[in-house]
């Protein structure tokens, strides 16, 4: 298979599934999660053919309908985009072929429009991912966000109202994208990423390009829940189903940073944004103060998946600080911990569903439960913890830990500072979680470990997280070679 | 002065129509108070994309049969209709969507007021 057929079915195969499981639920309801299953492996083998690809011979292009790029709509697969859709592809495979009894016990008899929505969620963020269109990147992103809601409002009652607010708030972000794409239309007249960076140098100081930017930034920072304009986030992912809130909050906050990363440094590009414009100073700040208010709201939670959650928002802030600082080691970890932050953060929400669906763990307070009759859960959650504040061997730990040398490179210290500052945050609220797994409790309760999927999906995940953290410094290599933005000091 | 308002008339509707949106959509809190902020939003930056297309004295983009000498200039950019198309397309679903749950919501709770809403919530068991 060419290599251009390869980056095409990576979007194309789960797309044509989310056709195909309608059709197959009205004939027989049991075909839908095969189908989502054998949809999701076959993108992510494309993925993975599509990464070494690159890696090996440099990017990939495809043009639709056979028309040159300025006219036409193109995409591109690089070494960002590759990563991304590796990513994207393989996490979702992981949650939803691990998943499905836990789905099957929560959304009951609307199974069919629930894989559906699955598939439809994540090839929109491939698309997003792969395209190098501005505004084909905003159909995708609200193809990614339609799904999304329909995938929140699946957890019942309460779910409902968080995902109509998400919407509203998720609404209005894509809207605030599109304007800004309609001011660098305006300022370019082309819509192609490569040719918009071209053309914006010579009119970047107008007005009309600043304002491009600045609605961009506000849009996709609205999409990715950065602090303060997270309010959508804690309450989505706290009462959505649990195997949608373990799909979604992995990769979807991720794919708008890469989003937001692709913009302001290949379309912008990276002296614009840090010398003309210093937005990444801003965007560091910003990202600086979300970790650590993320990690203080995360302390104060009780229930198990809303501090996952508020935890999140922490870590989003940590990814675009190190995005922010702008600088190779800086942006290298950023990168590297968007991969790890989805492992761990995976494997949490899968850790969660089982809890609840083995024992019906919801809070801080039940996890006593899990240190008795969950061997192996209660294993992959210390590992994931371990990751999430930042122990070696764990993967958390070197992506900190590059942001953290990144940070002092561009010197600024007090961003260093504040990192470690974040990771005794998050050592403190993993460690409350953690002790209560040790905590007896007189209940007597029957039942034993969650279901067989989840288990292997947990302790899968969890050792990926420390072969990860052992191997960080060739997953770095290939990030430095492939994937770093263009002209990065 | 009359140049300033008359001359960029639609551009000053798209930004009424934007700012009024983020106001309904903020202040109010009435769900489908909010979800009509919400679409006059998505109406102002489809007009503000419709405006940039506009050419003075320029027609439709719609070549004649007969053409033999095409001037740009005599024709509005298509490619902005063609976007703005889409983004409708994208506002309706969005629209069904939101309506969609307004409705299931008003059934389960039997109230669209926000904040009523939320305590609701925090009481369900």
């Amino acid at each position: 298979m060419s290599a251009s057929r390869i980056l095409i079915a990576i979007f194309l195969i789960p797309f044509l599934a989310a056709f195909l499981c309608p059709l197959a639920g009205l004939w027989r309801r049991r075909f839908v999660h095969p189908i989502t299953v054998l949809g999701l492996s076959g993108s992510a083998v494309c993925a993975f053919c599509g990464l070494l690809k690159v890696v090996r011979t440099g990017p990939v292009h495809y043009t639709f309908g056979g028309w040159a790029p300025p006219l036409g709509i193109e995409w591109t697969l690089d070494g960002l985009s590759a990563g991304m859709a590796v990513l994207i592809s393989s996490m979702a495979l992981i949650v939803v072929a691990g998943s499905r009894v836990s789905a099957r016990a929560e959304v009951g008899e609307s199974v069919t429009a629930f894989y559906t929505s699955c598939l439809l969620l994540v090839s929109g963020l491939l698309g997003l991912v792969l395209s190098a269109d501005l505004f084909n990147v905003f159909v995708f992103l609200e193809v990614a966000s339609l799904s999304a809601y329909a995938l929140v409002a699946s957890g019942g009652r309460r779910a409902r109202v968080a995902s109509l607010r998400y919407l509203i708030l998720g609404t209005m972000g894509a809207t605030f994208y599109l304007l800004g794409v309609a001011y660098v239309y305006a300022a370019t007249g082309t819509l192609n990423m490569a040719d918009a960076a071209a053309r914006l140098d010579p009119v970047m100081r107008t007005p009309t390009a600043v304002l491009g930017l600045t609605f961009i930034i506000v849009g996709l920072a609205l999409k990715m829940g950065l602090f303060p304009l997270h309010g959508w986030l804690p309450d989505a992912y706290t009462h959505a189903s649990d195997a949608a809130s373990a799909l979604m909050a992995p990769i979807m906050t991720k794919t708008a940073i890469y989003a937001l990363v692709r913009i302001l440094f290949w379309v912008f590009g990276t002296g614009t944004v840090t010398e003309t414009f210093p937005v990444m100073n801003m965007l560091a700040w910003a990202g600086a103060i979300a970790v650590v208010a993320g990690s203080v709201m995360a302390f104060t939670q009780t229930d198990l998946k809303r501090m996952f959650a508020y935890s999140s928002i922490g870590q989003v802030g940590l990814i675009v600080l190190g995005i922010g600082l702008a600088n190779k080691t800086a942006m290298a970890g950023a990168f590297l911990h968007v991969l790890n932050h989805a492992l761990m953060k995976g494997c949490l929400f899968l850790i969660a569903a089982s809890a609840g669906y083995a024992h019906g763990i919801r809070t801080l307070d039940d996890l006593s439960l899990l240190g008795k009759r969950m061997p192996w859960t209660m294993g992959a959650f210390w590992v994931a913890a371990l990751s999430m504040i930042g122990v070696p061997p764990t993967c958390g730990f070197f992506s900190k830990w590059y942001i953290l040398l990144g940070a002092l490179r561009a010197g600024q210290p007090f961003f260093a500072f504040l990192i470690v500052a974040s990771s005794l945050l998050t050592a403190a609220y993993f460690f409350r979680a953690l002790e209560h797994t040790y905590r007896q409790r007189p209940e007597r309760r029957n039942g034993g470990e969650g279901p067989v999927g989840l288990v292997a999906a947990t302790t899968g995940l969890s050792l990926t997280i420390v072969s990860l953290g052992v191997l960080s410094l060739h997953v770095l290599r290939i990030i430095e070679r492939a994937a770093l933005p263009p002209g990065l000091q | 002065m009359g140049d300033v308002i008359l001359g960029y008339a639609n551009y000053w509707v798209s930004v009424v129509l934007l700012l009024s949106g983020i106001y309904v959509v903020m202040a109010y809190r009435n769900f489908v108070r909010k979800l009509i902020g919400m679409s006059l939003m998505q109406t102002a930056v489809i007009l503000f994309f419709i405006s940039i297309a506009v050419k003075a004295r320029a027609t439709v983009p719609i070549l004649e049969e007969h053409a033999t000498l095409i001037v740009p200039a005599h024709y509005d950019n298509p490619l902005p209709h063609v976007l703005m198309l889409t983004a409708i397309v994208v506002g309706v679903s969005t629209l069904g969507v939101s309506l969609a749950l307004v409705i299931r919501i008003h059934k389960d709770y039997g109230t669209l007021e926000e904040d009523v809403l939320i305590r609701r919530m925090r009481e369900l068991p």
